[in-house]
């Protein structure tokens, strides 16, 4: 469950990192990780900042390092903030939506007064039972 | 200074990753760029650490252990999709859609495209047969033929 959740938001919360200023692959890695571990493997964030190139969403320059070879930096098209700003106010409503059923779903079993509810989580009612037969 | 990817290992790794793009069918300049960018990160993050030794083994080794298989990183460079463009107005479809669809439409093969003349021409011929038949029988036998067909009262009435 968590590597498809993850993998829904992966590229939102890049897209979201590049927000204030242009970063580079390892700079965004280590965000992701000190989240929450967003990112399993690495190294799939560069395919993954390829694919939103493509799509227009960001843009590359390639600028020297003190640290070792030159480093490729992303920053956002007009575009991609465009689509940060969908997702974030979607996000709120899909999170909402959600907080919202799971609160049912904790409400309902520790709940146990008659209703619909308590009907629908009663599970040795046969199921095959005609309605109308008792 | 010492860099990262000057650790066998890291060697090894770059070398394995540019093959195994090779083998999806990444292109050339693709695989370069993500060379490019696995040694910079490689890097970046051996710096990172508190105490940067690009010959400590098991520093260099982790990094890698933390940039994922291979097979992850090549995956994700074919298996993509586009997923994150901004949202369009309903109605606005995009060309590269509709393309996809048109390219995605059967074309016929050479060889159906032989059996089906095959067939038609197999048909016309049967269509003649039957045509040349039929107007034999409608020369010889036209409309009156049906009353001559019936037997008049007076050809049924024995002459004797």
């Amino acid at each position: 469950v968590t590597s498809q959740l993850r993998r829904g938001a992966i590229e939102h919360c890049v897209l979201a990192l590049l927000r204030d200023r242009p970063r580079y692959g390892f700079d965004l890695v280590r965000e992701l990780s000190e989240a929450g571990e967003l990112l399993t493997s690495e190294g799939t964030i560069y395919p993954l900042l390829a694919r939103l190139r493509r799509d227009g969403l960001v843009v590359t320059s390639w600028q020297e390092s003190t640290s070792g070879p030159p480093r490729r930096y992303y920053a956002l098209t007009d575009d991609g903030r465009s689509s940060v700003a969908a997702f974030t106010s979607e996000w709120a409503r899909f999170r909402d939506g959600v907080d919202q059923i799971l609160g049912l779903g904790r409400a309902r079993t520790s709940d146990p007064a008659p209703g619909r509810n308590a009907t629908r989580a009663t599970t040795t009612r046969p199921v095959a039972q005609p309605e109308g037969s008792a | 200074m010492d860099t990262g990817t000057e650790h066998p290992v890291v060697a090894a790794y770059l070398a394995q990753l540019d093959a195994a793009g090779g083998d999806a069918g990444l292109s050339a300049g693709r695989r370069a760029e993500l060379r490019a960018e696995i040694r910079a990160h490689v890097d970046d993050a051996l710096a990172a650490t508190a105490a940067p030794d690009a010959h400590d083994d098991t520093l260099v080794i982790g990094i890698l252990d933390r940039l994922g298989p291979i097979e992850d990183i090549v995956a994700a460079e074919i298996g993509d999709v586009p997923r994150a463009r901004p949202r369009k107005p309903v109605g606005d479809v995009d060309p590269a859609i509709l393309a996809g669809h048109r390219s995605a439409l059967p074309r016929p093969s050479t060889r159906s495209v032989i059996l089906g003349i095959a067939v038609i021409a197999l048909l016309l011929v049967v269509v003649g047969l039957v045509a040349g038949r039929g107007t034999r029988a409608t020369t010889v036998a036209p409309v009156p033929v049906v009353a001559t067909a019936t037997p008049s009262p007076e050809a049924a009435t024995p002459s004797g």
